[in-house]
């Protein structure tokens, strides 16, 4: 009987530890979210930038096939007839089409042009494809790919 | 008499609830400094996803413009066209400063290797190693544009915070103009 009493007291404060440390629990996953949702937002700033960097430099790459197709147009036949790829790679290798940014966030890009022929060459539709990298504040990359399709006819020169 | 023994044994002592409250109270006084920092944090999340979405709006918008139209140099807070800068108030009630700073890539510099067509071996279908002349490069004066966009605001009243983005812009039509 006095056992029974005894077992009894100090349960107010039992009770109040397990409730505390349930709410203390509660509260530390509360800050884990608000913190995550923080990362989310970087992550949006990297989508946004790497997605108008890869609009700008495909801008760029349509400008230079605007300005120079024939040499483009010989050098992927030339790859594709297995005669040589040198040409095709000299085509890429323009610092404005593949290259890194410092400023205003760090970044590395890649820009591919690919004939899709059809007729044996008669239409040629060009499709460039721009990969963008850019990397987090946070340390972490981001990539993004941006394909544009331009089409084409080929006519007589004279 | 016994009873009322047994029912002072029984119930909660004046230095056990004490005790409770005390527990309790301390245990919530973390909690709800943690509120308000939800509060402070879920507004600052909110003022930032704003200042992305102006930076992505503006520099679509400057996509979209005229090449001839944009200006050039730094700092550019003057509106035109449909480009908004300088400070924008937002129905949220946030104020950000927008600047534009635009440069050309001038000379841009592109490499190619030409194909010599007038050689009588040269076959348009299959042009061999031989066929392509050396490497050589056009310079293309004033027709690419750098833009950068920045989109700042100021937290806790005196902190500047910014966001920066930036893209390139064209100038397909340099022949006609």
């Amino acid at each position: 009987m006095r056992h029974q009493k005894k077992s009894k007291r100090g349960m107010a404060v039992v009770i109040v530890l397990t409730l505390a440390t349930a709410i203390l629990i509660l509260g530390t996953a509360f800050l884990k979210t608000i913190r995550n949702q923080g990362g989310r937002n970087t992550i949006e700033l990297g989508a946004i930038q790497a997605d108008l960097l890869a609009e700008g430099i495909t801008q760029i790459a349509m400008l230079k096939f605007k300005e120079i197709p024939g040499p483009l147009y010989y050098a992927y036949v030339a790859k594709v007839q297995g005669q040589t790829d040198t040409p095709l790679k000299e085509y890429h290798k323009d610092s404005v089409l593949a290259g890194e940014l410092k400023t205003p966030f760090a970044a590395k890009f890649q820009t591919t042009y690919q004939l899709l022929p059809s007729k044996m060459y008669d239409d040629m539709n060009i499709k460039i494809s721009v990969v963008v990298n850019v990397t987090r504040p946070d340390g972490i990359d981001y990539e993004r790919n941006i394909e544009r399709t331009v089409s084409g006819v080929r006519r007589p020169a004279f | 008499m016994r009873l009322s023994s047994a029912r002072k044994d029984t119930g909660v002592t004046l230095l056990e609830i004490m005790m409770a409250l005390l527990i309790m109270t301390s245990a919530m006084i973390p909690v709800a400094s943690l509120m308000g920092y939800g509060g402070r944090a879920t507004s600052k999340d909110a003022r930032r996803i704003i200042a992305i979405q102006t930076l992505d709006k503006t520099l679509r918008q400057l996509l979209n413009e005229p090449f001839t139209e944009i200006p050039v140099g730094a700092g550019i807070k003057k509106t035109f066209n449909k480009v908004e800068l300088g400070t924008i108030k937002t129905p949220a009630g946030y104020d950000y400063d927008v600047e534009l700073s635009s440069r050309y890539i001038s000379p841009a510099v592109f490499s190619f290797q030409n194909v010599k067509v007038n050689l009588p071996s040269f076959n348009p279908d299959a042009p061999l190693a031989s066929d392509f002349a050396p490497t050589e490069t056009v310079s293309l004066t004033n027709c690419i544009l750098e833009l950068v966009v920045k989109v700042s605001w100021k937290e806790q009243q005196s902190l500047t915070v910014d966001v920066s983005a930036m893209t390139y812009r064209a100038n397909y039509h340099r022949r006609s103009g």
